[in-house]
């Protein structure tokens, strides 16, 4: 997820903080070493980015140094979840936390988690322990929707919407609803919906591209999912050739011949409509959600153009 | 939503309909008709390139 307008953001900045509130809490230097370089292999911070593009729509006199501080402890969470769900899953093995002694890629991810907290806790700003709040509720939503993932208990669109909706719904809302927050003190139910929809419909269009990634997908795809759920109905006999290839535990370039071929078995069988439809759906019921906030026309508009007609 | 999307794939003439505003889906909400008409076109015409390549 990145958004579309050309924001004002300094990605090397939101870095920056982010590494200086590691400095602020580690003097050993080889720990503080190895959290620089966790920070320095993300090469985009789209979570600062929502957090910068509301705080900004809500308010456009933001103490900016504050912001970036604030920008920072988000994309610190984030981090922190994106290692655990490596470490939980064991995939990924191309990030630095995955080649590292697994005790300390845990330690460094506790330490990254909390390492956020504290930080909101050093704001000067007059709505610290609310945004406090925000992050402790939506960290722990994100946690419950990450259990139901591992403990695989989806099994229907219903409820893997909702897991998708805690899992990762809650990170995108966190960095809109810390935004809104720290720039005008109030909370908004439509922020909070929208923001949840877009990191379902973000979610959606990851699970995708990661069914194709190599080492990754024959973990993933026998996790439940969308996709998954849609083969398993067995529509049509190309479904049932793909659940075949999903058992087989060989790569899909192996069992397919290449990448087109298997996209091409994807879209046959509807896998690729259906994830198509649901990403839009939920870009549907954000856009509606976003309308109804009590906002200025160009404000919306901004708001709009970031997040839904990308 | 499932059940929609395999009876669109499999009625190409519905969806046609759908896409073009002559047809409905009964019991579905607003949002969700235009998602799925955004998701075919998106699939199948502008963005086709993007899943499939």
């Amino acid at each position: 997820m990145a958004l579309k307008s050309e924001l004002l953001l300094n990605k090397v900045q939101v870095a920056m903080f982010m590494k200086d509130a590691v400095e602020r809490s580690v003097d050993w230097l080889y720990l503080r070493n190895l959290l620089h370089r966790f920070i320095e292999s993300k090469q985009t911070f789209p979570f600062a980015e929502l957090c910068y593009l509301h705080a900004n729509v809500f308010n456009s006199e933001n103490d900016e140094e504050e912001l970036y501080k604030l920008m920072a402890a988000v994309e610190l969470l984030v981090l922190a979840f994106d290692m655990f769900d490596d470490l939980e899953d064991l995939d990924n093995f191309t990030e630095p936390w995955m080649d590292i002694d697994r005790g300390e890629a845990i330690n460094s991810s506790s330490f990254l988690y909390t390492l956020s907290l504290s930080h909101i806790h050093s704001l000067l700003s007059p709505y610290r322990s609310e945004i406090l709040g925000l992050f402790l509720e939506y960290a722990l939503q994100a946690m419950k929707g990450q259990h139901i993932d591992l403990a695989n208990a989806v099994k229907t669109e219903k409820e893997c919407l909702q897991m998708m909706r805690w899992k990762s719904g809650s990170l995108t809302a966190l960095a809109a609803e810390a935004g809104v927050m720290f720039a005008c003190g109030k909370r908004y139910e439509e922020v909070k919906e929208y923001g949840h929809q877009v990191g379902i419909a973000g979610q959606i269009e990851n699970d995708y591209k990661g069914l194709f990634t190599p080492h990754k997908q024959d973990r993933k795809f026998l996790k439940p999912s969308l996709a998954l759920l849609y083969l398993q109905r067995k529509f049509n006999q190309t479904s049932v050739d793909i659940l075949q290839y999903v058992h087989s535990g060989k790569d899909f370039d192996e069992y397919f011949g290449s990448i087109v071929a298997f996209k091409e078995k994807l879209l046959e069988a509807g896998v690729t409509q259906y994830l198509n439809v649901m990403k839009h759906i939920a870009l549907k019921k954000a856009e509606t959600y976003i309308k109804k906030l009590p906002l200025p026309a160009e404000k919306l508009d901004e708001l709009l153009t970031n997040l839904i007609k990308k | 939503m499932q059940e929609i999307v395999n009876f669109l794939i499999e009625n190409p003439d519905v969806l046609e309909k759908v896409v073009n505003g002559q047809a409905s889906l009964i019991g579905v909400e607003l949002e969700e008709l235009l998602g799925i008409i955004d998701g075919f076109v998106d699939t199948l015409s502008a963005n086709y390139s993007y899943w499939l390549s």
